[in-house]
């Protein structure tokens, strides 16, 4: 009765169902998690790593809430006060997101240790809220009703935040959105309502003025993206992505040094500049030469830069030179720059004695250990694709690739003062010898294995120092905690090691997803909410034939697809996401344990997948050691079920 | 089995003993040097050689990453191992008034007493020596090799020298004898006993003074001022040639205000013919995120040392902007320098061409 009776939400005079309070709340929770995920993303400057904790973080602490560890009841009065809490929590993490640059030094970054921390603050008790809500739902509802409506509710949210994406709509149409859809909850309760309000209407007005806290100086706009945030100072001469300086107008001895070493080796008829960086006023001295810039980025993209990709650039179109306009790769956006198969595909768009080139911004005096791996997996990398590989170390580390034989440039043709006055005095033959030394066999960059991508997460770290045996170590015991707290039951141990596979295939699939386009900060919601439908559509299925065994070989297949296949289309990533979502509903609806438990063991699963296949499988071991993995990890319930030592379900 | 508590003692145990491994067979790859100016204290060492003064314990090892009490002994990481030897112009460093023109043996050894957060050689200066990839350069090898190279002078730079201390003194009174001179490229903060036994060595010095302002120290660079301008005022009795560096961090360093006290000061302390270099600030290290000095703030401060009557005052990293040396007395251009190369120069006397006015520095 008292269960009931707490679960009696009105709304003049009619109670609200369970379910429907779950599709309310779902709708909230999910479009929440995908606002946090991005303003995250804009204050850690795109950083993936990061990514994968706060999605690790979110889930963890919504199977801690689904369990009810720490609520066991609720009353009719505390469930009203953790709707409001709901609301009112989320819209502090917001603020308080774009809070913490403002006390950092101006232009600092954030630490690991403070990016945990300000994960953990703002996106713990938001989906620790969630979790309970979804707890509660199911005290008075069959279980598998509450999955299908909460996925339901998760499904509208993420087609809300899409919207609002697709549109480039301020985060603030859509966090009102959230708020107004979450009022009728609260509609018989004057002052928590009244509270609610105030909240919609405070950060409606605040909005504008907080995302502006994020930057260290004065931004005139801010735009929501497909690749992230972007930010622009008054006079539009600076542009940010993702709280990183794109470009400014002040010219600098590493941007000519990129430049004009690769156009002093042959003056070229044509140049195709593959994002602007403020590059592309040093090409514009070239005189009578034909310049591409291309950006990948809509709102990037002006009079004089061309929104595209290289893939669809004619066929027939050949340059003289291709200039990547980028810096040393501290994330999978970047990183997708450098691996074999963009660099074959710049390759496609040479002329025969064209030269395609690059530089890093770092300090040549002298190269640290990760640094040195990044600059050797590049060099092997582009040497896997070109005949003949070339770097100049001067401001930064320039690399130089052709078909062609080419010498180094000892002058340019256009005036460039840093280049000529200041960098090539300052290089001694002995240095360009020494970065052109043959080294050690190095390890080829691939999408499929993004290994220079575990060199720029251990370059974020030393930069810190903090030892990667300790972010190991950390993550082992909250795996172990989470396996502990939620995996006690054959079924349940059956079902999180099937949120295992999930977590781990989504997040490898966005990963892959973020290496072939790099568009993750908008696509982000597209997989939540093929994820959400294969919930609901597999929510339906009566049928246990949807066991471990068939999340094992889909798993497995599907990545190997993907493994073989990385340039399929943008749908076929969202079906497969869909199709995972669809088998592992299916098997926990018809599993017989009880809803709750085995939804925290799903989630709890899906953290463990999400940890270890982001951070480390993947970077260190490619979709090869992520397959093992899997194999592993869902033989699991076979082996528990031989040794019959776990207790039944 | 095992319990949850007993699990995560192990895993505890684990965690340091790994790091025991990790640490001890890196401390296997050096080899020690016994390091100067420290003292006994409660059974501990104090380091007596920067304003930071570490109290170690044994196995502790100082803020700068090289100094340790190893059995009661303090002995230091960073001797005779470099982790970057490169031949310079001396423009680089930058020194205008010292043999322009002439090329520097740059030497530099992992290792800072500061923890500036816009550092462009973080990944030396923020380590030790036992982490970077180092090769064996005993002082008399590196004079052999500056000789070799056709250097005029040999450098001690790229991280912070005065925590490589002992080596310093010892190459430098080398290569003194050799006929080099002797360029330390520092930040100043040292206590002064110390910093007054290496300056009997070194000829130049280019000191960095990285503002005017005692919280904009604490907060960007986690030193002090005040040990700074003591060393720049020792420099110069000494009869060392100093340079002075400030960069302008935009948002940190840039207040016009604090850049006139600061020229004052140098007038007023070290005397109007101190050369004084503006450097730009390009986005590195824990200030990424920054934006590039604007060339007009450079040219601001340049104005505003002119009119305090500074008499040499350059524009570091800025194309285009003041860094030819004219005559203070008759406006003639006395070296023309284009980046890093020098077009036209006194050599020899170092007087005026016109006027003849003796103009100070090392030529």
């Amino acid at each position: 009765v008292r269960e009931q009776k707490a679960m009696a939400i009105t709304f003049y005079g009619r109670i609200w169902q369970p379910a429907e309070i779950a599709f309310i709340t779902g709708l909230f929770s999910a479009a929440a998690q995908v606002v946090y995920l991005r303003e995250l993303f804009s204050i850690f400057t795109g950083n993936e790593f990061t990514f994968s904790v706060s999605m690790c973080c979110w889930l963890a602490f919504t199977a801690i809430g689904c369990r009810g560890v720490f609520v066991k009841k609720c009353t009719y009065a505390s469930l009203h006060l953790i709707l409001l809490l709901h609301l009112l929590l989320f819209c502090t993490g917001i603020i308080l997101i774009r809070v913490f640059p403002l006390v950092m030094k101006p232009g600092e970054q954030f630490s690991p240790h403070l990016a945990g921390l300000i994960i953990f603050l703002t996106i713990s008790p938001v989906s620790f809220l969630s979790g309970l809500l979804f707890r509660l739902c199911t005290y008075n509802l069959d279980g598998t009703r509450v999955y299908r409506w909460d996925n339901a509710g998760n499904l509208a949210g993420f087609s809300l935040i899409t919207i609002c994406i697709l549109f480039t709509i301020p985060h603030r149409i859509a966090i009102v959105s959230m708020i107004f859809l979450y009022l009728p909850l609260l509609v018989n309760h004057r002052w928590k309502l009244g509270l609610a309000v105030m909240v919609l209407f405070s950060i409606y007005f605040l909005d504008p003025v907080s995302a502006r806290w994020k930057y260290h100086c004065t931004i005139s706009s801010i735009e929501y993206g497909r690749s992230g945030e972007i930010g622009k100072s008054i006079d539009g001469s600076t542009v940010w992505l993702n709280n990183t300086i794109y470009k400014t107008n002040i010219t600098n001895g590493h941007i000519e040094q990129a430049v004009h070493v690769p156009l002093s080796i042959r003056y070229p008829g044509s140049v195709l500049l593959v994002h602007d960086n403020g590059y592309l006023n040093e090409i514009r001295k070239y005189k009578n030469t034909k310049v591409h810039c291309i950006e990948f980025e809509p709102l990037l993209a002006d009079s004089e830069c061309l929104c595209t990709t290289p893939e669809r650039i004619p066929e027939n179109v050949r340059y003289d030179a291709i200039i990547l306009g980028s810096t040393i790769p501290q994330n999978l956006s970047e990183g997708r720059m450098f691996t074999d198969h963009f660099f074959k595909l710049m390759k496609s768009k040479l002329n025969e004695k064209g030269i395609f080139s690059f530089s890093f911004n770092v300090n040549t005096a002298y190269i640290d250990k990760n640094t040195k791996q990044i600059i050797e997996i590049t060099k092997y990398t582009l040497k896997n694709c070109f005949n003949y590989v070339k770097l100049f170390p001067g401001e930064g580390v320039t690399f130089l690739s052709s078909d062609h034989p080419f010498s180094l440039p000892d002058t340019s043709y256009v005036p460039a003062s840093y280049y000529n006055d200041y960098i090539l005095p300052g290089v001694s033959s002995e240095m360009v010898e020494a970065f052109n030394r043959d080294s050690i066999k190095s390890m080829v960059n691939k999408v499929g294995h993004p290994v220079l991508l575990t060199s720029s997460i251990n370059r974020y770290f030393q930069m810190f120092k903090i030892p990667a045996i300790y972010i190991f170590l950390f993550v082992l015991i909250a795996l172990l905690v989470l396996i502990r707290l939620f995996w006690q039951t054959k079924d349940t141990i059956s079902i999180g090691t099937t949120g295992f596979c999930c977590g781990l295939y989504s997040i490898i699939l966005m990963i892959l997803y973020q290496s072939q386009f790099g568009t993750l900060y908008s696509a982000v919601s597209m997989f939540m909410i093929s994820m959400s439908t294969g919930f609901i559509t597999g929510s339906f299925i009566k049928s246990d034939k949807f066991n471990d065994t068939i999340v094992l070989v889909y798993t497995l297949l599907s990545l190997l697809l993907f493994r073989f296949f990385p340039g399929l289309p943008e749908f076929t990533w969202y079906f497969s996401n869909m199709v995972m979502g669809v088998i592992v509903a299916a098997q926990i609806v018809n599993s017989k344990e009880n809803m709750t438990q085995l939804n925290a063991a799903d989630i709890a699963g899906g953290v463990a997948g999400i940890l270890l296949g982001g951070v480390y499988i993947l970077p260190f071991f490619g979709i090869e050691g992520v397959l093992v993995m899997v194999f592993v990890v869902k033989v699991l319930p076979f082996f528990c079920v031989w040794r019959g030592g776990i207790k039944p379900s | 089995m095992l319990s949850r508590r007993t699990l995560i003692k192990y895993l505890g145990i684990l965690a340091g003993a790994s790091h025991s491994v990790l640490a001890t067979s890196q401390a296997d790859k050096k080899t020690w040097h016994s390091a100067k100016y420290w003292r006994e204290e409660d059974g501990a060492v104090r380091c007596q050689l920067c304003p930071h003064g570490c109290t170690l314990d044994t196995g502790k090892t100082g803020l700068c990453r090289t100094r340790k009490n190893v059995d009661g002994q303090l002995v230091t990481s960073g001797y005779a191992n470099p982790c970057a030897v490169h031949t310079d112009p001396i423009e680089k460093k930058p020194l205008y008034h010292v043999l322009p023109g002439s090329s520097s043996y740059s030497i530099g050894i992992a290792g800072c007493n500061l923890r500036c957060k816009n550092c462009q050689n973080y990944s030396m200066s923020q380590s030790s020596p036992l982490e970077t990839d180092n090769i064996y350069l005993p002082p008399e090898d590196a004079v052999a090799n500056a000789i070799e190279s056709k250097c005029s002078s040999i450098a001690f730079t790229y991280a912070e020298p005065v925590v490589w201390i002992e080596y310093v003194q010892d190459t430098a009174e080398l290569a003194r004898k050799a006929g080099l001179k002797t360029v330390l490229v520092t930040s100043g903060y040292i206590n002064q006993q110390p910093f007054k036994e290496l300056c009997a060595v070194i000829d130049c010095a280019h000191i960095d003074l990285k503002s005017f302002d005692e919280m904009v120290y604490r907060n960007l660079n986690a030193g002090s001022i005040t040990p700074v301008l003591k060393s720049l005022t020792n420099a110069r009795e000494m009869g060392v040639w100093i340079e002075i560096v400030n960069l302008i961090v935009p948002s940190w360093s840039d207040n016009m205000e604090m850049i006139r006290k600061m020229c004052k000061w140098i007038k007023d302390e070290l005397g109007e013919e101190t050369p004084l270099h503006f450097s730009r600030f390009f986005p590195m290290y824990k200030l990424a995120h920054l934006y590039p000095t604007p060339a007009e703030v450079i040219q601001k401060a340049c104005r505003i040392a002119k009119e305090e009557k500074l008499q040499f005052v350059y524009a570091g990293n800025v194309p285009d902007l003041q860094s030819n040396t004219t005559c203070p007395s008759c406006g003639t251009i006395l070296i023309e320098r284009q980046g890093y190369k020098v077009k036209n120069y006194i050599a020899g006397t170092g007087s005026c061409f016109s006027c003849k006015k003796q103009i100070k520095g090392i030529w």
